[in-house]
């Protein structure tokens, strides 16, 4: 493991930033933080940067322990939201100051910042001052600021987010092919689903100071295991709707008060053996299928808001009381108004506990 | 009948104005200097000449280099004071320059750990420096002097410098503090990931990016205490005594040594006015950098 982090925990004030995180980072890993603003995501980052004091709990770089070290002593690397280059100096010397505070010679240095500078293209930017120069160019001047020094882990803190979605879009996949193409271990801060889905390995979804999920993008995504997890995993977020578990005429339902959704032994089982009289049903948009006519087993519904997107259609759509939101292709015909009628994916379906709000199915 | 449009009147207006404070201002500086170059003769003289008759070196040959000559030595009025004034402007130099240092490099470290340790009690630290400015200087003298005695500092430029920095470190906190606050913390974080101290990262990347308000600070400490006369009347005598007071001596008993008061301030205004001329811009950027987030 190269950085693992034990119990640790942060206040500031009375108030609990960090609490109780444990985390163990493997080597090479490309590891997200994803959470909401304030989830504590850039607290922890910094707490293994060393820029923050935990107020309890261990910090392990390389199996040693680092709380008593500065940032400089851990060997760790930092990209910046902000880029944080210093405005007085020029790009090379942006690039070169690591070294020259660890008193590389003058020509080993000149030498490591031309191979940088090659491998980001940024050879022609080399005697410009950051203010002479654009957003990408400066997040790329930041980076190769942090790959000169080899580290052991690079800390990057939403470096794209001041980026436009267009060169946000291409910088993702530079990101990965260089952390590829280093072999590094990278810790990667982000509040934007996107990013945490297309470029880790692992996602660590951060909620109020604690760490709610850990696990691939894929499974997080299919099997979140509690329910502000499948709401917040998503755009649009998972349709969450409040149901109990009721039997008629020997079947099995969900009764979610305008509609009932009748659903297998076996998961009916799994919803027993929780014990949970109060429910949740968790259906993506992309797993409700939407019909112009009705059939057997369909549920009821009304056309609120169509919002095209291009590639799809997202339908806000009136079942009793809920809005439910579906994603259909872009070829759907349907006004606002109408009568539609959905099914959901049952192997796609999601059932939490409303008490403990932890996943059953 | 010739039109004046009214954005025209209004720029003859503005001119106008303009014409009138700059020769308010700049009016007796324009005395000063031509007095220096005048006789004695022709300084007392009605109706005054507003450009030299007899343009004469005679009072700074008298203050700098001690030359007794034309109308002095004629009236037997040269000040034993004017003897002392190249000693004096040394002391001034010194106090000066010693007030900056102080100030600078004191100051360089309150604002530092206020806007960024940020210890507990630190907005009450800030209102304890500015308020001491709020005190009359002159409630201070006795004071002042009853410890500059005790400290066995009287007549000493040391205990000048002192006093000035006590007066300028203040301000000089307050505006150092309000910059610092606008530098984005990522820099120093940055500074101390890439393998910096605390006052490595304050010395190779906060100062350089705050030097405007560092440079304020300095011209303003400099000027501050170049000018100094209160505190140098009570605290300094023969050995320290600086410009100002050395100047309040050229007015005797016997005759007032325009001539040489005259040449006095000019070479005294000098260096303020170069510090204001080269940083001026400096100056404004540095106060209002820290006031406009």
């Amino acid at each position: 493991m190269v950085v693992v982090l034990e119990r640790l925990t942060k206040y500031f004030g009375k108030v609990k930033a960090v609490d109780n995180v444990d985390l163990r980072v493997r080597d090479k890993e490309f590891i997200t933080l994803l959470g909401p603003s304030g989830c504590g995501k850039t607290t922890t980052l910094r707490l293994i940067a060393g820029l923050e004091q935990p107020t309890s709990g261990n910090v392990y770089i390389r199996d040693r322990p680092v709380n008593n070290l500065s940032p400089k002593d851990r060997n760790i690397a930092m990209v910046f939201q902000s880029y944080a280059l210093y405005p007085h100096m020029t790009v090379f010397d942006n690039i070169a100051f690591p070294l020259k505070l660890g008193k590389v010679p003058k020509e080993e240095i000149r030498e490591r910042v031309k191979e940088t500078a090659d491998l980001l293209d940024i050879e022609e930017l080399l005697n410009r001052k950051p203010r002479e120069l654009s957003g990408g160019q400066r997040q790329r001047v930041a980076l190769g600021r942090a790959i000169i020094r080899k580290p052991d882990v690079y800390l990057f803190d939403e470096p794209l987010s001041n980026l436009d979605a267009k060169l946000r879009i291409y910088m993702r996949m530079e990101l990965v092919r260089l952390q590829r193409k280093l072999g590094t271990t990278l810790i990667y801060v982000t509040h934007d689903q996107v990013e945490a889905m297309t470029m880790s390995d692992r996602i660590a979804i951060m909620n109020q100071g604690r760490i709610v999920q850990l696990d691939t993008p894929e499974e997080t995504y299919a099997n979140p295991d509690t329910l502000w997890v499948g709401g917040f995993l998503g755009s649009p977020p998972m349709n969450l709707i409040d149901c109990s578990l009721k039997e008629k005429d020997g079947e099995r339902l969900l009764d979610a008060g305008h509609f009932t959704y009748p659903i297998s032994g076996h998961i009916a089982e799994l919803i027993g053996k929780a014990k949970s009289s109060e429910l949740v049903l968790g259906i993506r948009p992309e797993d409700i299928s939407v019909y112009d006519q009705k059939k057997i087993n369909l549920i009821e519904a009304q056309v609120y808001v169509l919002e095209t997107l291009g590639d799809s259609i997202i339908i806000d759509l009136k079942v009793g009381d809920n809005i439910v939101k579906a994603k259909v292709g872009p070829d759907f015909m349907a006004e606002v108004g109408s009568k539609v009628y959905l099914a959901f994916n049952e192997r796609r379906l999601h059932i939490f506990d409303k008490k403990t709000e932890r996943a059953i199915v | 009948m010739v039109t004046i449009s009214p954005e025209n009147l209004k720029k003859a207006v503005s001119y106008c104005a303009l014409i009138v404070i700059v020769f308010y201002l700049l009016a007796p500086f324009y005395w000063l200097v031509i007095s220096s170059l005048k006789t004695h003769l022709e300084t007392v003289t009605v109706p005054p000449t507003y450009i030299p008759v007899n343009l004469t070196w005679e009072n700074f040959e008298g203050i700098l280099l001690g030359k007794i000559t034309g109308s002095s030595q004629a009236r037997g009025t040269y000040p034993e004071a004017a003897h002392r004034f190249p000693d004096a402007l040394v002391n001034s130099t010194l106090t000066a320059l010693g007030v900056t240092a102080v100030c600078v490099m004191c100051g360089i470290l309150a604002a530092y750990s206020i806007s960024r340790i940020r210890p507990r009690g630190k907005d009450l630290a800030l209102m304890v420096f500015l308020s001491a400015r709020v005190v009359p200087y002159v409630t201070l003298a006795i004071p002042l002097y009853i410890l500059v005695r005790a400290l066995g500092l009287l007549d000493n430029i040391l205990a000048l410098i002192l006093v000035y920095s006590a007066q300028a470190l203040p301000f000089v906190v307050w505006v150092l503090t309000s910059y610092f606050e606008t530098i984005p913390q990522d820099l120093e974080d940055a500074a101390l990931v890439d393998g910096c101290t605390r006052l490595g990262a304050l010395l190779k990347v906060i100062l350089p990016v705050s030097w405007p308000a560092t440079a304020a600070s300095a011209i303003f400490s400099f000027m501050g205490s170049w000018g100094g006369f209160f505190f140098a009347v009570i605290l300094t005598s023969r050995n320290a005594i600086t410009v100002p007071p050395l100047i309040a001596q050229f007015v005797s008993m016997i005759d007032i040594e325009f001539g040489l008061i005259n040449a006095a301030g000019v070479i005294a205004v000098i260096p303020p006015v170069i510090l204001a001329l080269v940083f001026n811009r400096f100056i404004v950027s540095g106060l209002i950098r820290g006031a406009i987030k």
